[in-house]
C-alpha cells in the first residue's frame, strides 16, 4: 500500500514539474512584437500585434474568403471605422479562436465578425488535439522560437511599423466564374460538425464574456458557399440573437459581377469586387451594428498617415499584376 | 490517427487501451488487445481488415489440418508393420508438404494480387510497347490493406515453423489472431515468430509499474529521433530529391546522407514507440536494429538493421535453399574442383541472390527497389569473393584487422555503400536514381558550404545544428548499447534527480526542437509503404 502511494505520488510530482517546465518554456519562447516570431506563414495575420493598443474595432478572423474580400483601409476611409483581417488560408477555426485571443491581449475589439467559410472545413483531428495542446501551453505553438532567442528586434531587420493592408491581400486577375444553381433555395440545412461546434461557441462565449459583440458573415463565392450553409449559419444565429450578414444572397445590392470580379472562377473574389464588398460590409458595420467612425481624432491619426502607403502598395500590386499578363502574352 | 507518432495514438489511443487492460480481468485482457487491433486496423484500412481475418482463419485452418494429418499418421504408423512405417511417414509428408504449399500460396497469392499486379501489369504493357503491339493490360489498382507484407511474413514464418515441426499447431484462434494482429506491430513490424510473443500476449499479464515507465522511457526517446530528425529533415529530403535536375552533384550527396538519416530516425524512431507500447503491456518485441552504422560490413549492416526481417529470409530462404539436396550436389561438385573457398561459394550466392531479390522486392513493387537489392547483393558477394584475398593482403603488409584505423576504414566504407543505395532507394524510379548518382559522380562540389547553398534547400542553419546535435546524442546512445550499456538500467540506477532530469530533459528537447505544427510537414511512415 505504502509503495504504491509512493509510486502516484512520483508520478503526480514528475507531471507537476512537467506542467512547470513547460508553462517556464511557454513564457521564454512567447513571441515578441516582431511578426518573424509568429511564423512566416502567421506573419500578416498576426501583426495585428504589432498595432496601436485598443485601437481597432472590428477583429475579422476566418480562411482566405475573408483576406480576399474585406479591405480595412477602405473601412477606414469611408466610415473611420477601423478593422484588422486575422485570417489565414484554410484556417480551421481553432485557428480563429487562436487569433482572436492573440488580437484580444493588445485590443478591446467592439466587433469580432468571423467569416462563415471555415464553420463547414472539416478539421484535422490530430491538428484540433495540438491546437488544445497549444491553448494549455503555448511552448506547443511557438516552439520553433527557440531559433530567434536572445535576438533583439533590430537584430531580425524587421519593420515594426503595422502594415497598410491590416492583413488584406489584393488581387487584380481575373478569370470569371460560371452560375450554375448559386445559391438554389432548399429546406435542408448542412450539418455543422460538433469540433467546429465547440469553437464557435467558445469565440462565442468569449464575445459574450468580454463586451464584444459576434457577428456572423458570408462574402460572396459561387464555389463555397450554398443555401444549405446558409440555413445551418442562420440557424445557429437565430438561436443565439446574433447578426447574419450573407453578401451572397443580396449580391444584387453589394453588386458582384462574377465576369469581372474574381479571380479564380469564382471561389474568391479579386481587388475590384472585394471593394463593392468592403463598401457594402462598411455600411453594415456603421449602419446594422452601429459604430461610430474616429474621424479626427488623434488617436487614430497612424491610420490616415498610413493611406497613402496603402494606395501605393495597391498600385504597385497591380502593376505587377499587368506585368506579368504581359509577359505571359 | 495517421501513425505511432500522433497525437491521437499517444495521448488518446494508447491510454484508452492501457486504461481498459489494466481495468480488465487477466482473462478479458488478450481480448481487450484483440479489440483494439482490430480498431487500429479499422482506422487505416477499413472494410480491408477481411484480408487480415482471412490470413488468420488459413493459419488456423491450416494448423489444425496438418494435426489431423499428423494425428492420422501416427495411428497408420503405430497399427502398420514395421517396414511399412517407412513408406507411410513418406506419403503423410508428401500430404503435409501439399498443404503446405497451399497454405504458403494462398498467402503469397493474395500478397502478390494486391502488392505486385499493377507492377506486373505495367512491366507487360511496357513489352508490348517495345515490341510495337497496341495490345495492354489493364492495371488493377488493388488498395493494400495495412502491414500486410508485415503480417504475411508472420503468417508463413508460423506455416513454416508448423511444418518443420519447431511449433505445434495452435487450436486457440483467438491466440493466433492476437499474434497477427497486435496494434503496435500492425503497421511497421517487427515481425516477430509465434514463439517470441504470442503466448506472452496470450497470457494477459498485468501493467507494472517498471513497465509502464520502461515502456514510456522508449516511447519518449523514438519520438525524439522522428520529430526533432526525421521530420525536420522532410521538407529538405523532398526537396532535393525532386528538383536534382537543378542541383549540382553535391545536393545529391547531400539528399542521400540526409535521407539516410532520415530512414534511420524515422524507421528506428518508430520501433522505439512500438516496442515501448508492447513493453507497457509486458510483450517483449524483437528489436529491428542494432547500431547499424557500426556495421564493418555490409553482411554485418544487414544483421543490425531491420533485424527481423533479414533474420526472416535467413530462416525461411537462405538456408531452405542453400541445404536444399541440388545445392548440396553443386557444393559437394564446386568443392572438387573450386577448392573449400569458392566451392561452398556457389550454392551460397544462389541462395543470398534470392534473398536480395525478395528482399527488393518486399520493399516495393519497382525495380529500383530490385535494384536496391541486388546493390547489396553485389557488394556481400564481392566481399565473399575476395576475403581470401584480403585476409592474406592484411597479413603480408602486417595490417592488423582489429586495429581502430581499419575498423574505422571499414565502418566509413560501409556507411558510404549504405548511402549511396539509399539514394536509388529513395529516388523516384530507376532512371532518377542513376541521374542523381551521375551527378554526384560527375558534377560533384562542396560548393553549396560556401555559397550558403545548403542553406536554401528547406532548412536553416539552426536546422542542421538540432540535428547535428540529436545524431550525436542517439550516437552516444549507440555507442553505450554496444558497449553493453543498458541505457535505461543505467538511468534507473541513478538518484531521482538525475533521473528526472534526464526524463524531463528529453521531453522538453522534443517539445522544444521539434519539427511540428505550423510550417512543418511529418514524413508518412515510410515503412508502412511497403
Amino acid at each position: 500500500m505504502k509503495d504504491k502511494f509512493i509510486k502516484a505520488a512520483k508520478a503526480v510530482s514528475f507531471a507537476l514539474i512537467l506542467v512547470i517546465l513547460l508553462e517556464a518554456a511557454s513564457v521564454v519562447l512567447y513571441p515578441d512584437k516582431s511578426f518573424d516570431s509568429f511564423g512566416a506563414e502567421m506573419e500578416r495575420a498576426s501583426g495585428v500585434v504589432s498595432e496601436e493598443k485598443n485601437t481597432i474595432d472590428v477583429l475579422i478572423i476566418g480562411d482566405s474568403e475573408a483576406y480576399t474580400s474585406v479591405i480595412p483601409m477602405i473601412i477606414w476611409e469611408k466610415h473611420a471605422i477601423t478593422s484588422y483581417v486575422c485570417s489565414t488560408g484554410s484556417q480551421p477555426l481553432y485557428d480563429s479562436v487562436f487569433y482572436m485571443k492573440l488580437a484580444a491581449e493588445n485590443q478591446k475589439p467592439k466587433a469580432v465578425v468571423l467569416e462563415t467559410n471555415t464553420v463547414f472545413r472539416e478539421l484535422d483531428k490530430e491538428q484540433y488535439l495540438l491546437s488544445e495542446l497549444q491553448k494549455q501551453f503555448s511552448v506547443f505553438r511557438f516552439h520553433n522560437n527557440w531559433k530567434t532567442l536572445g535576438e533583439t528586434y533590430s537584430d531580425k531587420g524587421k519593420d515594426s511599423a503595422p502594415s497598410a493592408l491590416k492583413g488584406y491581400i489584393p488581387n487584380f486577375d481575373t478569370r470569371p466564374a460560371v452560375v450554375r444553381n448559386y445559391m438554389a433555395v432548399t429546406e435542408t440545412a448542412a450539418e455543422i460538425p460538433p469540433e467546429n461546434m465547440a469553437c464557435i461557441d467558445e469565440i462565442r462565449n468569449f464575445c459574450n464574456d468580454n463586451g464584444i459583440e459576434f457577428i456572423l458573415a458570408s462574402v460572396p463565392s459561387i464555389l463555397n458557399w450554398n443555401y444549405s450553409k446558409h440555413l445551418a449559419v442562420e440557424e445557429y444565429a437565430e438561436k443565439y440573437g446574433l447578426k447574419f450578414i450573407d453578401m451572397n444572397l443580396d449580391l444584387s445590392k453589394v453588386g458582384i459581377d462574377w465576369t469581372a470580379d474574381t479571380f479564380d472562377g469564382g471561389d474568391h473574389i479579386n481587388y475590384s469586387g472585394a471593394l463593392k464588398t468592403t463598401e457594402y460590409f462598411g455600411s453594415f458595420l456603421a449602419n446594422e451594428v452601429g459604430l461610430e467612425g474616429h474621424k479626427g481624432d488623434e488617436k487614430y491619426s497612424q491610420w490616415d498617415k498610413q493611406l497613402p502607403e496603402f494606395y501605393r502598395l495597391i498600385e504597385e500590386k497591380s502593376e505587377e499584376t499587368a506585368g506579368n499578363k504581359k509577359k505571359n502574352q | 490517427m495517421t501513425s505511432y507518432c500522433s497525437l491521437i495514438y499517444l495521448l488518446i489511443f494508447l491510454p484508452a487501451v492501457i486504461l481498459i487492460y489494466s481495468v480488465a480481468g487477466k482473462k478479458f485482457r488478450p481480448y481487450v488487445l484483440l479489440a483494439a487491433g482490430a480498431y487500429f486496423f479499422w482506422n487505416f484500412s477499413g472494410k480491408l481488415l477481411v484480408y487480415l481475418a482471412i490470413s488468420i482463419l488459413l493459419m488456423h485452418h491450416y494448423g489444425l489440418w496438418i494435426s489431423l494429418i499428423r494425428g492420422d499418421c501416427s495411428e497408420q504408423v503405430s497399427k502398420a508393420e514395421k517396414s511399412d512405417r517407412k513408406a507411410i511417414k513418406a506419403r503423410y509428408k508428401q500430404k503435409e508438404k501439399r498443404l503446405t504449399t497451399a497454405a504458403v500460396l494462398l498467402h503469397l497469392g493474395i500478397l502478390v494480387l494486391l502488392k505486385y499486379s499493377d507492377f506486373i501489369g505495367l512491366n507487360i504493357n511496357r513489352i508490348f510497347y517495345h515490341c510495337g503491339s497496341d495490345m495492354r493490360v489493364t492495371l488493377p489498382g488493388f488498395v493494400m490493406p495495412l502491414g500486410i507484407s508485415f503480417y504475411t511474413m508472420q503468417a508463413l514464418s508460423y506455416i513454416f515453423d508448423v511444418y518443420r515441426g519447431t511449433l505445434r499447431p495452435d487450436r486457440n484462434l483467438g491466440r493466433l489472431a492476437l499474434y497477427m494482429s497486435f496494434f503496435p506491430q500492425l503497421m511497421e513490424g517487427p515481425i516477430s515468430r509465434y514463439s517470441e510473443t504470442a503466448e506472452k500476449l496470450w497470457s494477459g499479464e498485468s501493467v507494472t509499474y517498471k513497465n509502464l515507465t520502461y515502456g514510456m522511457q522508449r516511447i519518449a526517446y523514438g519520438m525524439m529521433k522522428k520529430i526533432v530528425v526525421a521530420d525536420r529533415l522532410n521538407v529538405m529530403v523532398g526537396h532535393l530529391f525532386n528538383h536534382y535536375q537543378i542541383y549540382s552533384g553535391g545536393y545529391s550527396a547531400l539528399a542521400a546522407i540526409c535521407y539516410t538519416i532520415q530512414l534511420y530516425m524515422e524507421f528506428s524512431g518508430t520501433m522505439d514507440i512500438v516496442i515501448g507500447s508492447g513493453e507497457i503491456f509486458g510483450v517483449k518485441l524483437p528489436e529491428n536494429f542494432r547500431q547499424p552504422f557500426a556495421s564493418r560490413t555490409i553482411s554485418e549492416f544487414w544483421t543490425r538493421w531491420h533485424i527481423t526481417l533479414g533474420a526472416w529470409f535467413r530462416d525461411y530462404v537462405f538456408y531452405p535453399v542453400s541445404m536444399s539436396a541440388p545445392m548440396k550436389k553443386l557444393t559437394v561438385k564446386g568443392r572438387k574442383k573450386l577448392g573449400n573457398h569458392f566451392g561452398p561459394l556457389l550454392s551460397g550466392s544462389a541462395a543470398l541472390f534470392l534473398v536480395w531479390l525478395f528482399n527488393g522486392l518486399w520493399h516495393g513493387a519497382a525495380w529500383h527497389y530490385i535494384f536496391f537489392g541486388l546493390y547489396h547483393f553485389a557488394f556481400i558477394l564481392t566481399g565473399n569473393i575476395i576475403e581470401p584475398y584480403v585476409l592474406g593482403g592484411c597479413a603480408k603488409l602486417k595490417i592488423n584487422r582489429n586495429s581502430l584505423p581499419y575498423r574505422g576504414m571499414q565502418i566509413v566504407r560501409t556507411v558510404i555503400i549504405v548511402i549511396i543505395g539509399e539514394l536509388f532507394f529513395r529516388a523516384d524510379g530507376l532512371k532518377n536514381g542513376i541521374a542523381m548518382f551521375r551527378r554526384m559522380v560527375t558534377d560533384f562540389s562542396f560548393d553549396f558550404i560556401k555559397t550558403g547553398g545548403m542553406y536554401t534547400v528547406g532548412m536553416e542553419k539552426h536546422d542542421y545544428l538540432i540535428i547535428a546535435v540529436t545524431v550525436m546524442i542517439v550516437a552516444l546512445i549507440g555507442l553505450l548499447h554496444e558497449r553493453g550499456v543498458k541505457i535505461r538500467d543505467f538511468a534507473a540506477k541513478r538518484n531521482i534527480v538525475i533521473r528526472w532530469a534526464l526524463y524531463l530533459g528529453l521531453i522538453m528537447y522534443t517539445v522544444i526542437f521539434g519539427a511540428y505544427g505550423l510550417g512543418y510537414i511529418p514524413v508518412d511512415p515510410i515503412y508502412a509503404q511497403f
